[in-house]
C-alpha cells in the first residue's frame, strides 16, 4: 500500500464538535464549519441552506435530546458525518420538548443514491435509540463515534 | 444571490423534495420520528426560486432535472459525471472559482470548480 493510501483506510469520516451556541442555526453552522476544515464542503452556503430548508420541512431533533440533521447535497463532496455535543443543551423544537444535546450531521455527496442516504441516516437515527449509546456518543472518541453511528461494534 | 447559488439550492431542494414524495421513503422517514409537515411550503419555495433564476439557467435546469432526475452535476477531473465525457480545456473555471457549465456531450448542467 502507497503511503498515500494510509489517511484515507484510517479516516473516520466523522468529526467531533463541542457546540458553543444555543441556537438551532448557529449550531449547524458550527458543524458545517467543521465538515469544511475537512475538505468535504464544496460551497457552505449552499449546504446551509439546504440543512435550513430541511428543518422548515420538519424538525430534525428525534427526541430524547438528539437531533440527526442531515442533507444530500450536491455541496458536499464525500460521505461525512459531524457529531455535535452541547453540555448547555440546545434551542430545537423536539416533540418532547427536551433541550438537545446531542446532533449527529449526516452529509451525504449528490451523486450517491437516495436509499443510500436513508440507509446512512437510518443507521445514525438508530445509533441513538438506546441511551447507552447516547450516553457512549456524548464521550467517546472520534473512531468509537464512527463506529457507533455505522452500526458496526467498535 | 448568484445564479451558481440558486441553482445549487434549487437542486438540494429537488433532492429533498423527491424524498418526500416517494411513499415509502417518506414512511420510512416517519419511522425514523421524522415530521414531514413542511412540503406545501418548500414547495412554494421551489417556485420563488424558479422565478428569480435567470430565463437561460432556468429553462436549461428544468430540462436537466426533467431527462435525468436532477437539476445539475458536477464534474471531476474535467469529466462530466453525468455522461463521463472529457470537457474541453478552454471551457475550464479559473482555478479556486466555480461556474455553471453545459456539457455538449449530454446537456446536462454542470456544477464545475
Amino acid at each position: 500500500m502507497a503511503i498515500a493510501d494510509i489517511p484515507s483506510v484510517i479516516d473516520t469520516a466523522l468529526d467531533i464538535v463541542e457546540l458553543r451556541h444555543k441556537r438551532r442555526e448557529s449550531a449547524l453552522m458550527q458543524l458545517v464549519n467543521a465538515a469544511q476544515r475537512r475538505g468535504v464542503v464544496r460551497d457552505d452556503g449552499a449546504l446551509i441552506a439546504a440543512l435550513l430548508r430541511r428543518e422548515r420541512l420538519g424538525s430534525t431533533a428525534l427526541g430524547k435530546g438528539v437531533a440527526v440533521s442531515h442533507a444530500r447535497s450536491v455541496a458536499v463532496a464525500k460521505p461525512f458525518y459531524v457529531l455535535g455535543r452541547s453540555a448547555r443543551g440546545l434551542d430545537w423544537p423536539a416533540p418532547d420538548s427536551l433541550a438537545v444535546t446531542l446532533v449527529v450531521l449526516v452529509l451525504t455527496p449528490a451523486e450517491m443514491s437516495a436509499e443510500a442516504h436513508l440507509e446512512r441516516l437510518a443507521s445514525a437515527a438508530a445509533s441513538t435509540r438506546l441511551q447507552r449509546t447516547r450516553h457512549k456518543l456524548l464521550e467517546s472518541d472520534a473512531a468509537t463515534a464512527f463506529a457507533l453511528l455505522r452500526g458496526t461494534p467498535s | 444571490m448568484s445564479a451558481l447559488r440558486t441553482v445549487l439550492e434549487l437542486h438540494d431542494l429537488d433532492q429533498l423534495l423527491e424524498l418526500v414524495r416517494d411513499d415509502e421513503r417518506a414512511a420510512k422517514l416517519r419511522r425514523l420520528g421524522y415530521g414531514l409537515e413542511g412540503v406545501a411550503g418548500l414547495q412554494r419555495e421551489r417556485e420563488r426560486m424558479i422565478a428569480t433564476l435567470d430565463r437561460r439557467w432556468a429553462v436549461l435546469y428544468e430540462r436537466s432535472h426533467g431527462r435525468y432526475g436532477r437539476g445539475i452535476t458536477t464534474v471531476r477531473d474535467r469529466v462530466c459525471q453525468g455522461c463521463f465525457v472529457t470537457l474541453p480545456t478552454s471551457a475550464s473555471p479559473p482555478p479556486g472559482e466555480a461556474q455553471l457549465h453545459l456539457c455538449e456531450s449530454c446537456g446536462r448542467l454542470l456544477y464545475w470548480r
